[in-house]
């Protein structure tokens, strides 16, 4: 008899537990709610290509690294009103951080399957850099396709070199309330 | 017991609703409604038909009274008493004996049975008819034995009530004196006025009866139809006349001296009587004159009465004409219309017809008086004013009876004209713009050219969105609505010309391509000179993006290829500037892939004072609300960035898109560039609107203008022409004058 009543308490104490976590998960959109999570920064494209628009994402603390932020990226966003900037799914061959120079290794689906235009290629790189650039201390991000360097993605940036974050892209998530 | 009451109650309800609507849904032509002569009722192959004009009835009718109907040659001859009527389907017209009488409405043939009015069929039998409302019935009963026909000889002095006029009394008008004795009246004429006959119409071709009756009709001009049965019955024949536009009334027979007249109100009428003429009912005669639509006759008191009926109270008069009497009825003036500013100003007057009109002018104070003679004015004498400008106050009043009076209060040195139009007279003053010229010069040099007056001031300015010049003469009214002109090749694309406000005339020219302005005067004309400059001595590259195994983005219906719309862009721009005498260095002329770092170095390598890279525009397809035209320039350079804003401004303007702004550059060929550079995306092939404009030649033809208008304007940025204008060398071009629109209404009116 005792025996039930302690598991009673226990089994009441998780429900607690869990309905304490459910709230949290459903405010920050959390789907790993049962592990230790981290906020982190995404950057998708806004309805009209005018930019990117920051997206929140808690990642668990050991997936929070670049690759895992990537994969979220490719992923899509979960707000309705973005844009996703990257195919999906894309095969991320390796993401390196050595000092301040991040190095992404795409397939070459990504050439493959882009739309093309100078708006599109920004919205595409700048949005794996400035979400890289969020990491801290990374602040450059150097391209490769396939294993080897590029000129440029679809005709119009110069991608030889390492790319720097480009914080004047950044709109306000304030906008897409607006029915941007 | 409520139960079994309903049942039979909701079927009586639908029953009578279903009844209800099939008798709505008759015809109103199956009237319901009897013919009864002499408490009997008439067969019912004779049932009245209601039509807008009333009823009608099948001309066998006159069968049962002692007529008779004949067929021929699409002509149906009634006969009774000796009297005959010729009645045609679908002529309006019935002759009886030699007499035309207008029917309200053309007979109409059913299955070989002729429908006739029931009144004029009635009048013509000699029947009365009164309407039983309550039994829906028509009563035909004859009115006395003596009304068999319509005779002068048959009538008795003034005891048949007027037959024309049912339920009508004699008009209770002021008594009207009576003079003199019998007429001497003339014997009926005989020739009626108008006179067709079924002689020679081939036989059931009533169309061409009527057309050859309408052909007649026509061929009578002026003079419409002498009421003859006035004749017939007094000797005095009434013929209305137009003229001049209005509407006079000939009496002949009679001496001015035997006519008194009256003006009666409410509604307005003119009764005129016949002293020593005797008295007859006759029927009412429709005249054409919208100002006395009808006219009546009856006996009054011994004596002939007619009454004309009046759409407005006029005065009027009757004079002398020949050896018989002319009736003149007054046109009235019933509005006013003013259009007073302080530069200017016009009085609309509405008046019928001619009008004749003495104008003087009257000083201390200073006026001018405007007198509109055979006018009556239908308003109230009135004040209008006062005004700023020329004009102060403007007043209208009945002068004398035959007078309207209009006075004007208005500065010394200020010239009023007077317009006559169809429509009445305007009184017009103020500084007037009567014409706008044009004149092209050179595929290059474009003039507009306005006669002003010393006073007019004259500007110019810029506007965009799209490219227009404007040339505002203030202080001027526009005479006369204006043609706009459309120009295929040149700078200017169409010329227009509105009534901008109450005192500015604006001339819009709208603009294919930059130019670059002047104002100047040539013998009293102002001319607004027009220039699109040269980029002689300047080199340029242009880059069509993408290229060869580059294809760029791709359409997002139609799957066109950006590589194809840059270069068929960039080859239109190529000779725009060429035209300009510019040297310009192309990228690629053909669908061949060059690399980015070629593309900048050719433009280092020629030292091009400018590149510019074409490109159309897309962003991942599902946010394909992305639309409009975009710049790329290295910000932070102000020459750079100077290029940037023409070349978005002058593309936006040219092309309508939505403008995304001068943006910082990230791309490879502009960064490479040591010149002022420019990438510019046109349009979104991702959005299908704009993809659909950018597979149209038109529209590439409109970015290549919009690029090379930013060009221009990078290289000329002054507005204005900055050498002294002389105008000596295009004294060859011949001047053109806009046409005049044909707009119903005033100046004011003008688009």
């Amino acid at each position: 008899m005792k025996g039930w009543r302690w598991a009673t308490v226990v089994a009441l104490l998780v429900l607690l537990f869990a309905a304490a976590r459910w709230g949290d998960v459903a405010e920050r959109n959390d789907p790993y709610w049962f592990l230790p999570s981290e906020p982190v920064v995404l950057y998708f494209a806004a309805p009209d290509a005018a930019g990117l628009v920051p997206e929140i994402r808690w990642l668990p603390v050991g997936l929070a690294d670049a690759k895992g932020r990537l994969e979220a990226l490719v992923e899509g966003p979960k707000n309705a009103g973005l844009f996703p900037t990257l195919p999906s799914p894309l095969r991320i061959r390796s993401v390196t951080v050595e000092g301040d120079l991040a190095v992404v290794d795409f397939d070459g689906e990504l050439v493959r399957r882009h739309p093309g235009g100078s708006a599109g290629e920004i919205l595409t790189v700048f949005s794996v850099v400035n979400t890289l650039t969020e990491i801290p201390g990374v602040r450059r991000v150097a391209w490769r396709i396939d294993g080897r360097a590029v000129e440029t993605l679809v005709g119009h940036l110069d991608l030889s070199r390492p790319v720097e974050r480009d914080p004047s892209l950044i709109l306000s998530p304030d906008r897409l309330r607006g029915g941007l | 017991m409520k139960t079994p009451r309903r049942g039979p109650a909701c079927f009586i309800a639908i029953a009578a609703s279903i009844l209800a609507v099939w008798c709505a849904a008759l015809p109103v032509g199956a009237s319901t409604i009897r013919l009864m002569s002499g408490g009997r009722e008439l067969p019912l192959e004779y049932s009245p038909v209601l039509t807008a004009q009333g009823f009608m009835v099948p001309v066998g009718l006159a069968s049962l009274f002692g007529g008779s109907v004949d067929a021929a040659d699409g002509t149906f001859v009634v006969q009774r008493a000796g009297q005959t009527a010729e009645l045609i389907p679908g002529v309006a017209v019935a002759r009886v004996g030699a007499v035309h009488r207008e029917l309200v409405s053309a007979p109409v043939e059913v299955d070989g049975d002729l429908y006739v009015p029931l009144r004029f069929l009635a009048d013509f039998l000699g029947l009365r008819i009164s309407w039983d409302l309550a039994a829906n019935t028509l009563d035909l009963s004859p009115w006395t034995s003596a009304l068999g026909g319509r005779t002068a000889g048959t009538r008795g002095a003034g005891s048949a009530p007027a037959a024309s006029a049912p339920g009508e009394t004699a008009e209770s008008g002021p008594p009207v004196s009576a003079s003199l004795a019998v007429p001497g009246g003339r014997g009926s004429a005989e020739a009626p006025r108008l006179s067709f006959s079924s002689g020679p119409v081939a036989s059931g071709s009533v169309s061409a009866a009527v057309s050859r009756l309408l052909e007649q009709l026509e061929g009578r001009t002026g003079v419409e139809f002498a009421w003859l049965d006035l004749e017939r019955a007094t000797g005095v024949r009434l013929t209305p006349v137009k003229s001049g536009g209005v509407w006079e009334y000939r009496l002949e027979g009679i001496s001015p001296a035997r006519i008194t007249t009256a003006l009666l109100v409410d509604p307005p009428r003119l009764i005129v009587d016949l002293a020593g003429v005797p008295g007859s009912p006759l029927n009412p005669f429709v005249t054409g004159d919208p100002l006395a639509p009808r006219v009546r006759g009856m006996e009054f008191e011994g004596r002939m009465r007619l009454v004309f009926d009046l759409a407005e109270s006029v005065g009027h008069r009757i004079e002398e004409d020949g050896d018989g009497a002319r009736l003149v009825l007054y046109r009235p003036l019933s509005r006013l219309g003013l259009d007073v500013s302080p530069t200017g100003g016009r009085i609309a007057l509405e008046v019928p017809g001619e009008t004749t009109y003495k104008i003087s002018r009257l000083a201390e104070p200073e006026r001018l008086v405007l007198d509109l003679y055979d006018t009556s004015l239908t308003t109230p004498a009135a004040v209008y004013g006062p005004f700023e400008g020329p004009v102060k106050q403007v007043r209208v009043a009945q002068f004398q009876p035959h007078i309207t009076r209009l006075v004007l209060d208005v500065a010394a040195a200020t010239p009023v004209d007077v317009e006559a139009g169809e429509d009445g007279l305007a009184l017009v003053w103020g500084d007037r713009v009567e014409s706008v010229a044009y004149r092209v010069v050179s595929p290059r040099e474009f003039h507009v050219g306005v006669n002003a007056p010393a006073g007019a001031q004259v500007r110019a300015f810029r506007l965009t969105h799209p490219d227009r010049l404007v040339m505002d003469v203030v202080g001027m009214r526009l005479k006369n609505p204006l043609k706009d002109e459309v120009f295929l090749e040149g700078p200017v694309s169409r010329l227009r010309v509105s009534q901008f406000d109450d005192q500015t005339v604006r001339i819009v020219a709208d603009l294919r391509h930059h130019v670059q302005y002047a104002l100047a005067s040539e013998q009293g004309r102002a001319v607004l000179v027009m220039r699109e400059p040269l980029l002689t001595g300047r080199t340029l590259t242009v880059d069509a993006g993408h290229g060869g195994h580059d294809g760029g983005a791709i359409g997002v219906r139609s799957g066109i290829l950006e590589k194809d719309v840059n270069l068929d862009i960039a080859l239109r721009l190529e000779a725009l500037l060429k035209g300009a005498q510019a040297v310009v260095h192309m990228t690629r002329v053909d669908d061949t892939f060059v690399d980015l770092w070629t593309r900048a170095d050719l433009a280092n390598e020629t030292r091009s004072d400018v590149l510019v890279s074409i490109h159309a525009n897309s962003s991942a397809s599902s946010s394909s609300t992305a639309r409009g035209t975009e710049t790329y320039v290295r910000m932070g350079e102000p020459e750079s960035e100077r290029l940037g804003i023409a070349l978005q401004g002058s593309l936006t303007s040219a092309l309508s898109t939505v403008d995304r702004g001068v943006r910082p550059n990230r791309y490879l060929v502009v960064r490479r560039a040591r010149m002022p550079a420019a990438l510019v995306e046109v349009a979104f092939l991702a959005h299908p609107d704009e993809e659909g404009l950018l597979a149209e030649g038109w529209f590439r033809q409109r970015a290549a203008e919009g690029i090379y208008n930013g060009l221009l304007r990078y290289f000329h940025p002054d507005d204005e022409i900055k050498d002294r204008v002389d105008l000596s060398g295009a004294a060859d071009a011949p001047w053109h004058t806009l046409e005049k629109a044909e707009v119903s209404g005033g100046p004011g009116a003008a688009p």
